[in-house]
């Protein structure tokens, strides 16, 4: 069970959070072609280290936040509101 | 002619009496005839929604985890520009009319949509502790605190109202008949009372 220290509410049980993926995916321009749409919506990296994701505290706040996680160690090196810039530890 | 009674989310069960173990001290249960409307602030349109509800209530609108509470009125931190304003039920409507809003602040009735369920006895925090994962130690949850948190699958604000301990419960009404369930089983050892309404 991860812990996950939301900035509005405090530290939570991941249980009251959803899972939202890779926080770094940028929407392509809507004039964009279908290939980098396509990147956009299926393509993730599988990373083995530290993760910059989204997590929406759907059972709390329903705030999306940013949260790096490491891979493996499930280690939670910071969580930020959405809007904020986020450093993520060299792997 | 009146209006007739409105029936209770709390369904048939909530029938007022004495369950579960007897002899200790029960935890008290009442559903709370109120009021509850929701109020939302646009971008940088907080101080607004402020102004409003002081206008209005004559309640501060408070910040994160807090409750702001004037004799039998209360306001709530739900989220970030976000809040619920909770009072003794009057006219159908009317606290929400009185409220108003504008183009960025929207005010939405609740009244019907959600519902206060009071908790009060000495064993109320066990209760809830049982399915809630918020820490409810006064230490970091103390009087005039709020959290939202899920309890049996139920999205459910807590807010803490004193040291004995008292909760109000701010339920979604479509599932408080569900949540009833899952109370009654919780304080079941301790022993409880549901009260008439009021
Ligand atoms: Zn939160």
């Amino acid at each position: 069970m991860l812990r996950i220290d939301c900035p509005w509410c405090g530290t939570r049980d991941e249980a009251e959070f959803k899972y939202g993926g890779d926080a770094t995916a940028k929407r392509p321009p809507a004039e964009g072609d279908g290939a980098a749409f396509y990147e956009f919506v299926y393509d993730r990296g599988n990373p083995k280290g530290w993760h910059q994701e989204w997590w929406h505290h759907v059972a709390g706040c329903r705030q999306w936040l940013k949260v790096v996680r490491h891979t493996v160690t499930h280690e939670i090196r910071s969580v930020a509101k959405a809007t904020d810039d986020v450093t993520v530890p060299p792997a | 002619m009146s209006a007739p009674d409105r029936l209770s989310p709390f369904g048939p069960e909530a029938k007022p009496g004495r369950h579960g173990a007897a002899g200790g001290t029960p935890v008290l249960m009442t559903e709370r005839k109120v009021d509850i409307v929701q109020v939302m602030a646009g971008r940088d349109a907080n101080a607004k929604a402020a102004n409003l509800v002081k206008d209005a209530t004559g309640l501060a609108l408070p910040g994160p985890r807090k409750v702001e509470i004037a004799g039998d009125a209360m306001a709530i931190w739900i989220q970030p520009s976000g809040w619920l304003v909770i009072r003794p039920r009057g006219e159908e409507g009317a606290l929400a009319k009185k409220l108003g809003g504008s183009d960025d602040i929207a005010v939405v009735d609740q009244g019907h949509g959600r519902c206060v369920l009071r908790l009060t006895g000495a064993h109320a925090g066990e209760v809830l502790a049982k399915g809630s994962r918020v820490d409810l130690h006064p230490r970091v949850f103390p009087p005039g605190s709020v959290a939202t948190t899920s309890i049996d699958h139920i999205t459910v604000m807590i807010v803490k109202l004193d040291a004995v301990p008292s909760f109000d419960l701010v339920l979604p009404s479509n599932f408080a008949e569900a949540f009833l369930d899952w109370l009654r089983m919780s304080a079941a050892e301790f022993g409880y009372e549901i009260r008439p309404a009021a």
